[in-house]
């Protein structure tokens, strides 16, 4: 009786005195969720932590390689260095492996000098619009760190060696893990050039071993500052069979074309495009563009008939050689976000002068949302276009000066609009108010002419900050004859 | 807790589901709150539901927490519904934008709690799959780690090292790319 009371007793302090571990009772399914969540390098770094964590990193559905992860473990290990808590591990287990290197397959050697292959090529291939390595990856990094006693050289030294770590990650990791398992992958470097097409799309000799798993369960990549070629597209369209999300962040982009059918969501942002760039995706449901930019030489034509979000956000200036789109039945909610738009120069860029082919191709939108659209949205002789679905309209930043012909193309154009939203519009400069009504209504109301049936249902809301909007209303008023009074709201912002 | 859903005001149309907790609680709830959770929307599309679901895994505490949650994200999720088909606002961005927000705001204060009660919560959303909650759940554990050694994670979920000095040196050996 007394040794095992001593015993429950022992067990009862041990249990007080060492809190239950909740985190590694939970099942692998979970614990891979978490890991999914951090960023690859620490996730691999839960092998040491104990037994029941010491393989769980090799099954992980999804990876995230980041450059800033090497970086901030530089700043945080020189921060650590004062109060030695991290450095001593590093150097210990750095010691004891050098000579071993990461021979743990043999698919190691296979992978250094394939690396080494591409590199050589890289010398001979590479056009003269790769980036200064050294100086694209570090330019931020080496005026912000502040070591006292290190010199620049040395800190340029720190940074290479920083990246070399970086990649020797990445190439051993990859070599661990099945890629070809994976849920989500997402790769973020900073000017990371020919190698990461290793990765991202094995196509050259010596990487049978990744292409041999035949297609890829991949549903999500992420990559950020990744250079992509033809071989990248390939492997999209050949390898990456259940592709669903896929997000270019900062990416290069030299292809020709890429297609593929399982793709629901695109994400490009801030996307350089640099030759003519076909992109086929049927069954594509969200395309994002957000910024990037092309050269006048090549348009980027995107096919996506099947898509129901469309969300265009584009400085005009940048894409010099245009964004062309096919007609897209199924869409829903559509914006388009036109930047730095000033009419004087708007012409020299495709994309500035083609608004109206724009709007042809978003014409079956239910909701569509317009800013930055110019004074000559509809070219020199307007063929109409209806937008028969249009239920919500949504005009934000629009220039509407050209005496309210773009409103009155939108009005007539939509025989089915519920509300029009007109959000810190210009609108033109009105006649003095002594010349009375008359005049504005003489003015203007061509424009509006046959707005007589429009939509009895039809909601208006003018939101307006240093414009006169109140003769507007009259305007519409005056032009609609079914339009209600009280359907219209007035907001004024600052 | 029991009067959960009565003041709901799109309980009245809709049809209720009881939950049984582990300790014999009854919680009623609308079906559009239920439904949150995978598993209980398995049972009701197997029609297994009259007379209650018992939920063996899961305490009256926790599963307090669980329906708060479904709650919320159920009203969310109808509004969203609401506002794009109807399109009764323009703004409809906007409006997505200050629905977004509000929840997340909730979803901080909801993350609130002891370290025993989350692991709990992440339990019980797995056991219900309740994907958001489960991903809400599992990151606030990942934050917590996030950029911590494997010493510190160690100490901070008193994770027992059991492996000798040699395996950990090997291990540490083979993955050496990931250390250095």
């Amino acid at each position: 009786m007394e040794p095992a009371e001593a015993t429950r007793k022992r067990a009862r302090r041990r249990r007080r005195g060492r809190r239950p571990d909740l985190l590694s009772a939970l099942p692998d399914c979970l614990l891979h969720v978490i890991m999914s969540s951090l960023k690859a390098r620490q996730a691999v770094q839960t092998c040491v932590l104990s037994s029941r964590w010491r393989d769980l990193w090799r099954s992980v559905p999804c990876l995230d390689i980041d450059l800033d992860e090497f970086r901030a473990e530089t700043a945080a290990v020189r921060r650590a260095d004062a109060e030695c808590s991290i450095s001593d591990h590093s150097i210990a287990s750095s010691c004891g492996a050098d000579s071993l290197g990461s021979s743990d397959d043999s698919s190691d050697s296979e992978d250094s000098s394939s690396a080494s292959d591409v590199n050589s090529s890289d010398s001979e291939n590479d056009d003269s619009s790769d980036f200064n390595l050294d100086s694209y990856c570090w330019s931020s990094s080496s005026s912000s760190s502040s070591s006292s006693e290190d010199d620049d050289d040395v800190n340029k030294d720190k940074q290479w060696e920083d990246w070399e770590k970086f990649e020797d990650f990445t190439m051993n990791l990859m070599a661990c893990c099945n890629i070809a398992q994976l849920d989500s992958f997402r790769l973020h470097t900073a000017g990371w050039l020919r190698r990461a097409m290793k990765y991202c799309a094995p196509d050259p000799p010596g990487h049978g071993k990744l292409l041999r798993s035949g297609s890829w369960r991949l549903k999500r990549l992420h990559l950020g500052r990744v250079r992509l070629d033809d071989r990248f597209a390939k492997h999209i369209s050949s390898v990456c069979l259940s592709l669903e999300d896929l997000e270019l962040q900062d990416c290069i982009c030299q292809i020709q074309s890429v297609t593929s059918d399982s793709l629901k969501n695109l994400v490009l942002r801030n996307c350089t495009w640099r030759s003519l760039s076909e992109i086929t995706l049927p069954s594509l449901k969200a395309l994002v563009i957000d910024g990037g930019s092309n050269t006048s030489d090549c348009v980027l034509v995107i096919l996506t008939p099947a898509v129901a979000y469309l969300h265009l956000a584009v400085n005009v200036y940048c894409f010099q050689g245009g964004i062309s789109t096919n007609e897209m039945p199924s869409l829903a909610k559509t914006s388009i976000h036109l930047r730095d738009h000033r009419d004087s120069e708007f012409e020299s860029s495709k994309l500035g002068g083609d608004q109206f082919k724009l709007l042809c191709s978003v014409s079956n939108a239910t909701s569509l949302e317009l800013s930055g659209v110019g004074k000559k949205v509809l070219g020199k002789e307007p063929t109409f276009q209806e937008f028969t679905n249009l239920r919500n309209l949504l005009l934000g930043s629009c220039d509407l000066r050209n005496k309210f012909r773009t409103l009155g193309f939108f009005l007539q154009s939509s025989p089915n609009l519920e509300k029009l939203t007109l959000r810190r519009c210009k609108f033109p400069a009105y006649p003095k108010k002594k010349k009375g009504k008359l005049k504005l209504i003489t003015t203007f109301s061509s424009e509006f002419h046959g707005l007589d049936f429009m939509c009895e249902k039809l909601k208006v809301e003018i939101i307006y900050n240093d414009v006169d909007a109140r003769k507007l209303v009259k305007l519409l008023l005056h032009a609609a004859g079914n339009l209600s009074k009280n359907n219209i709201t007035l907001t004024k912002v600052n | 807790m029991a009067s959960a859903g009565s003041g709901d005001e799109k309980a009245a149309a809709a049809a209720m589901i009881t939950l049984i907790s582990s300790d014999n609680e009854k919680f009623e709830v609308t079906e559009a709150t239920a439904t949150l959770s995978q598993t209980i929307r398995h049972m009701i599309e197997d029609g297994c539901t009259d007379g209650g679901v018992p939920l063996p895994n899961v305490t009256s505490k926790i599963l307090a927490r669980v329906i708060e949650y479904c709650k919320k994200h159920a009203t969310a999720a109808a509004g969203e519904e609401g506002s794009s088909s109807s399109f009764s606002d323009a703004a409809f961005l906007e409006v997505d934008r200050a629905f977004l927000e509000e929840l997340e705001e909730f979803d901080d204060a909801f993350l609130e709690v002891d370290r025993a009660t989350l692991f709990d919560l992440i339990l019980a959303a797995n056991y219900l799959d309740i994907k958001g909650l489960l991903n809400l759940t599992c990151q606030k554990v990942a934050d917590s780690v996030k950029g911590k050694t494997p010493e510190q994670i160690r100490e901070m979920y008193n994770i027992v090292n059991d492996l000798t000095p040699e395996e950990e040196a090997e291990i540490r050996r083979e993955t050496q790319w990931a250390f250095e």
